[in-house]
């Protein structure tokens, strides 16, 4: 038995695909590149792979990070070209490392930031979007409303809660003027964490009422583990 | 090419729906091609994309080098709306070329509640809806699949047809277009459809006039040119092995319906039961050698990684090589984690042990269809199944671990009386009795789904009326207060789907315009019971003047001619009507393939022959318990 962890892409082709999707979609790929996966045991076998973290439909990433295992050996050269010729467009396999630790901890518990590029639509008022931010930042507390459909009990009915959104970010929102773009750094823990998109509501929704959410476009550009890259910290 | 802005694909559900780029997706440069052929479902993407034929024809086409096949199917209202409103036309998934461009549209007609989602996908597309408005320019709209046996209520839509398999001809119409294409100067598109109608199987409806009697029945249809087919013969593939088939789907991003491979074992099934329409559209029986199909077998699962296979036909435990196949499958692939799956099983223990070999992992439930509640009316509709086949089919699966069952029936079959439906009942109770017997235990499940039956041309009951709304809605409130037991779940349908699709199937050209408008006042995704309102198809037939019950509740004079009379899958008229009378005299009639003909006509007429590999079966293990 041995675990390779990758870190690959989620590109523009496959950007409106649901992180289970994107699973499934990479469970094939190793299928193809005939690649020994291990299974899990019992009724209802599961490739043992396992991600870093869930990104949600509508984002892209430059960082997405998994742990394979294979049942048998399989040397780093010939692990990485099999898997990367199986990748359609959407995937691109960056790196590859065998795990030398066993009894590594599973990444979900060693995440505690993500980095993301918010690229804003091309019409907004650049002046006023630079306010936004700036007033945002000087803030001390900023409750944002978190909206969504209630689940069991609450079936059909939209449940709110109120959240302080500045305790999730691990540094301040940076607004870059010329590339019209907003870099996000949100802190990751088991208490939980913000979308970048609701960020950009916080930001948004007092000044810019007419900013169209749905014009925005997401790439999460780094996921870190004490400062370090997931694939680095091995 | 056509760009979809985020605010778009993020203001609707399912985006992927619409961004194409799957493994497996053929994409060429268009400006190199000399027929652009797209192909669609006119559904949404995850049944669209699970269409078997669809898949077939893309990869024939696509494999000729003069030639692009792409897929389109239908926008979801979310999605349609938005292409509405930033003037976005329907495009393919391919290459994102707007569908106006295409030299051919081919639609896939797989029920008939799809109808007015294809008049909406033309209207999307900016091309004319009605055939003889279409300009040279525009692309040629085909139709093709098992409703083209009467396509006279969408005639006025299409340019043409092809009836039958369409592996063969499909090439020949498109070699047909490049020649015309090259050698034409006006691009004329008569002088084109004219050049189609001499190839076998091809229906070019505008070439032919229909007459309706005094009374508005349906008289004739009359050839408008001496040079064409007075009858339309449907065409058959005669060597299943010799053909191309799938060998790298499409793997969709996201889950679509039938979500795994499908090796097709065989086409056709001959059981001969007498009101099911793909019986004899699918004539005659003809099985794929083993190693062919374990060779397509090995080709689709390293093109695509797919984990699960359907080993799909219409009644795949008939297969003759099954139990071998299903042996060297999973011989091969365990280590894999494979799964196979039949998606129908006979009723009988053959098919249970071959259900519990493919099933080692999840024992999800079983399916069985015995189709009428009592043993007069199986016999009419010559399902050939007794009670006792069932109860013991059950109690293999109850000892295999099985504790849920589904039973398929259907209601408003002819001479169904109210005893017959509260047989239905009876059954059901019978089957969650053997399971305390068997298991002496009560956790079990018995789902009995009941439809409404819709008689379809080209079968022995072609002639009889349909059950009104009202009567059917009396037999569904009749067998619910005959079902007591807990354990037994009744499921059925509203009525008025299958009352407009009995309209619809059984309909003639003048049903066109009633589509249209009912098209017009909003129906779409008609199959979709969400979305389905049998008002807005009421005021059309109102305002058009049509009287709809002359189609599906008249029982019609067997002298009478039928507009789909010229459409054929090559069975003689004879034959389905003495199977109509044997059905009335509760007589049975066997199965063609292991005994001897009974005159269908099939084979003689369309000269191809039953191919059945039985004897091919070198390692054969005892298939066979009874």
């Amino acid at each position: 038995m041995m675990i390779y962890r990758v870190e690959i892409t989620k590109n523009e082709q496959l950007r409106y695909i649901s992180h289970l999707d994107y699973a499934n979609l990479l469970q094939r790929c190793i299928r193809r590149a005939k690649l020994p996966a291990a299974y899990s045991e019992g009724f209802n076998p599961h490739m043992k792979v396992s991600f870093a973290s869930a990104l949600a439909l509508g984002i892209t990433t430059d960082a997405e990070y998994a742990d394979i295992e294979l049942t048998k050996d399989v040397c780093q050269p010939e692990f990485f070209s099999r898997l990367s010729e199986s990748l359609p467009e959407g995937i691109n396999l960056l790196r590859a490392k065998k795990l030398v630790d066993r009894h590594h901890k599973s990444m979900n518990a060693l995440v505690d930031m993500a980095v993301y590029k918010v690229i804003l639509p091309a019409d907004i008022d650049k002046r006023k979007f630079t306010e936004a931010v700036r007033k945002f930042n000087n803030a001390l507390v900023v409750v944002f409303v978190r909206e969504r459909m209630g689940k069991k009990a609450q079936k059909g009915r939209m449940v709110k809660k109120e959240i302080d959104i500045k305790k999730f970010l691990a540094a301040d929102p940076q607004y870059d003027n010329k590339e019209n773009s907003l870099l996000l750094k949100l802190r990751v823990s088991s208490e939980g964490t913000v979308k970048p998109s609701e960020v950009t509501k916080a930001i948004c929704s007092e000044y810019i009422p007419d900013f169209n959410y749905d014009d925005i476009l997401i790439n999460r550009t780094e996921l870190l583990a004490a400062g370090k890259n997931l694939l680095d910290i091995v | 090419m056509i760009k979809l802005s985020p605010s778009i694909l993020q203001a609707v559900s399912k985006p992927a729906r619409y961004t194409g780029g799957e493994v497996n997706a053929v994409c060429k440069d268009l400006d190199k091609i000399a027929c652009k052929f797209a192909l669609s479902m006119p559904d949404v993407y995850e049944v669209g994309m699970s269409n078997l034929g669809l898949k077939i024809l893309y990869e024939i086409l696509n494999k000729r080098n003069d030639t692009a096949a792409e897929r389109v199917y239908t926008p979801w209202p979310d999605m349609e709306e938005k292409m509405r409103q930033n003037n976005i036309p329907l495009y393919t998934l391919e290459s994102f070329t707007e569908l106006g461009k295409f030299d051919f549209v081919g639609f896939t007609l797989q029920y008939e509640l799809s109808y007015t989602n294809i008049l909406n996908m033309l209207d999307l597309a900016g091309i004319s809806i009605l055939s003889k408005e279409r300009k040279n320019y525009e692309p040629f709209i085909v139709g093709g699949g098992p409703c083209v046996y009467n396509v006279e209520p969408i005639a006025d839509f299409f340019d043409f047809f092809i009836i039958g398999e369409g592996e063969e001809v499909i090439n020949e119409v498109v070699t047909e277009f490049i020649t015309w294409d090259k050698e034409t100067k006006t691009h004329d598109r008569q002088e084109l459809l004219h050049r189609l109608a001499a190839i076998r199987g091809i229906y070019v409806p505008s070439f032919y006039r229909a007459e309706y009697n005094e009374k508005g029945v349906f008289k004739e249809l009359v050839p408008l040119f001496p040079d064409i087919p007075k009858v339309i013969k449907k065409r058959v593939i005669k060597n299943m092995d010799d053909i191309p088939s799938i060998e790298k789907p499409i793997v969709p991003y996201i889950n679509i319906v039938h979500d795994r491979l499908m090796l097709e074992l065989f086409r056709g099934c001959s059981r001969g039961c007498r009101f099911c329409q793909a019986g004899i559209e699918y004539r005659p029986v003809r099985e794929r050698r083993r190693e062919t199909l374990y060779a397509l077998a090995k080709k689709m699962i390293d093109n695509t990684g797919y984990d699960e296979m359907s080993l799909t036909s219409l009644s795949s435990a008939d297969y003759s090589c099954l139990p071998v196949l299903i042996e060297n499958l999973i011989d091969e692939y365990a280590g894999e984690k494979m799964n196979f799956s039949l998606p129908s099983l006979r009723i009988d223990s053959f098919s249970i042990d071959i259900a519990h070999k493919l099933q080692t992992t999840r024992k999800s439930g079983l399916t069985f269809a015995p189709e009428a509640g009592t043993q007069r009316l199986r016999d009419v509709i010559n399902k050939g199944v007794t009670e006792a086949d069932l109860l013991r089919a059950c109690a293999a699966a109850f000892e295999h671990g099985w504790k849920t069952v589904k039973l398929y029936f259907m209601m408003g079959l002819p001479t169904e009386t109210d005893e017959d439906l509260i047989g239905i009942a009876e059954l059901a109770e019978k089957v969650v009795d053997l399971y305390k017997k068997v298991k002496s235990r009560r956790d079990v499940k018995v789902t009995v789904s009941v439809s409404c039956f819709v008689p379809k041309p080209y079968t022995p009951f072609q002639w009889f009326g349909q059950n009104s709304k009202e009567e059917f809605e009396r037999k569904q409130r009749l067998l619910k207060a005959n079902i007591k037991n807990k354990a037994i779940h009744f499921n059925y349908h509203d009525a008025s789907t299958s009352i407009l699709e009995g309209i619809i199937s059984r309909g003639d050209r003048r049903l066109a315009k009633v589509i249209y408008l009912a098209y017009k006042k909003g129906a779409k995704f008609d199959g979709w019971s969400e979305m389905f309102n049998f008002k807005t198809w009421m005021q059309a037939f109102e305002e058009i003047g049509v009287e709809p019950n002359q189609y599906n509740l008249r029982t019609r004079d067997v002298t009478e001619k039928l507009p789909w009379d010229y459409t054929t899958p090559g069975v003689r008229k004879e034959f389905l009507l003495s199977e109509y009378k044997k059905a009335a005299a509760e007589e049975l009639t066997p199965d063609c393939r292991r005994s001897k003909c009974i005159g269908c006509g099939i084979c003689q007429e369309l000269g191809v022959d039953i191919v059945d590999w039985k004897g091919n079966n070198d390692d054969d293990i005892s298939r066979r318990d009874n």
